[in-house]
């Protein structure tokens, strides 16, 4: 899919984009967003499915340096990514805002 | 102390160690659904495993993958959704939406026919409608056979699908008029989809998609 389609910006999109955008340069590993978001990993897993087929998310493998467990799938938001989610943030409605101010005092 | 000892003191739990990963329910689980995913979009269920390695405690990692599952069939929908839209290299979308209508004719025949059950075998003479009824359950799951075969790219369920809306739109036309029935929106609106399937599916584009591959024959000294 061709980058700067249009995503619905759910809540719980703006949570992980607020997620993502915490430490921008950092890759992050799916159960800790979850934590992070308190989105299930029902909700989440679509969401990074379909921001990365927007490409605004890079992923990657990581091998894992204990033997026998396998390779983690981290993520992170691409340059467009990033000014794609502070635009989306910055335009949120006010619940959502408190939603997300929420979430960053929980970190 | 090793995994399974601790578990049964009910120490705090630990992730689950790679040797027991194979019996564990969450993991099995979620395996079994990765196996139903399209090849292209595993990689999401691998994820999910992967996750689920350092996920302490079995209800914790059972509502892990519990929650996964049905986000892998969320993903599994809008990719069949965007094939279905985009048209992946084989499939025109017209040809899903077609496959789809006749779907949703069996579906509607058939919830037609299990609405009319009660009322036909709670009567004293219900084995007289034994057949008849058996034959209409035939007659209604031809569309699904049709939309089957057009979902498998068939050409033969073309045929039978541009053969099917003609008689469909035939028939609706015979009754109208032979009924003297008014012209209203419901007749028109089938005639009118009937005729743009038929429409659709004799378009070049579908009719060289539904075309099999040639065969290239050599001869052995060739």
């Amino acid at each position: 899919m061709t980058m700067g389609f249009r995503l619905r910006t759910s809540k719980q999109t703006l949570s992980l984009l607020a997620a993502l955008l915490h430490g921008p340069a950092q890759w992050r590993y799916g159960y800790d967003l979850s934590r992070e978001t308190g989105l299930k990993s029902g909700t989440l897993y679509p969401i990074l499915a379909r921001l990365e087929e927007g490409k605004w998310l890079e992923t990657r493998w990581e091998e894992s340096p204990e033997a026998g467990r396998p390779p983690r799938h981290l993520y992170r938001l691409s340059r467009a990514g990033r000014s794609w989610a502070k635009q989306e943030l910055a335009s949120a409605p006010a619940t959502a805002l408190r939603l997300l101010t929420a979430i960053r005092k929980m970190t | 102390m090793n995994w399974h000892a601790k578990r049964l003191r009910g120490g705090a739990e630990e992730p689950l160690p790679p040797a027991r990963r194979k019996l564990d329910l969450a993991f099995v689980f979620l395996r079994g659904c990765r196996a139903w995913l399209p090849a292209h979009k595993r990689n999401w269920a691998d994820a999910m495993l992967s996750e689920l390695a350092v996920i302490a405690g079995l209800r914790p990692r059972l509502r892990w993958a519990w929650s996964g599952s049905l986000g892998l069939g969320k993903i599994w929908a809008r990719s069949l959704l965007n094939d279905a839209i985009r048209g992946d290299q084989d499939r025109r979308w017209v040809v899903t939406m077609v496959a789809l209508y006749h779907a949703g004719f069996t579906a509607v025949l058939l919830g037609a026919l299990a609405w009319q059950a009660p009322v036909i075998f709670g009567r004293p003479s219900w084995s007289e409608a034994v057949l008849p009824f058996l034959c209409m359950l035939f007659v209604a799951m031809l569309p699904a056979v049709i939309a089957l075969g057009l979902w498998l790219m068939d050409d033969a369920a073309r045929l039978l699908a541009i053969f099917f809306s003609l008689a469909h739109a035939l028939g609706d036309y015979a009754w109208i008029t032979a009924q003297h029935r008014a012209w209203g929106p419901r007749p028109v609106t089938r005639m009118v989809l009937d005729l743009a399937m038929i429409a659709a599916l004799l378009l070049p584009s579908v009719k060289k998609a539904f075309r099999p591959p040639q065969l290239h024959l050599r001869l052995r000294d060739e």
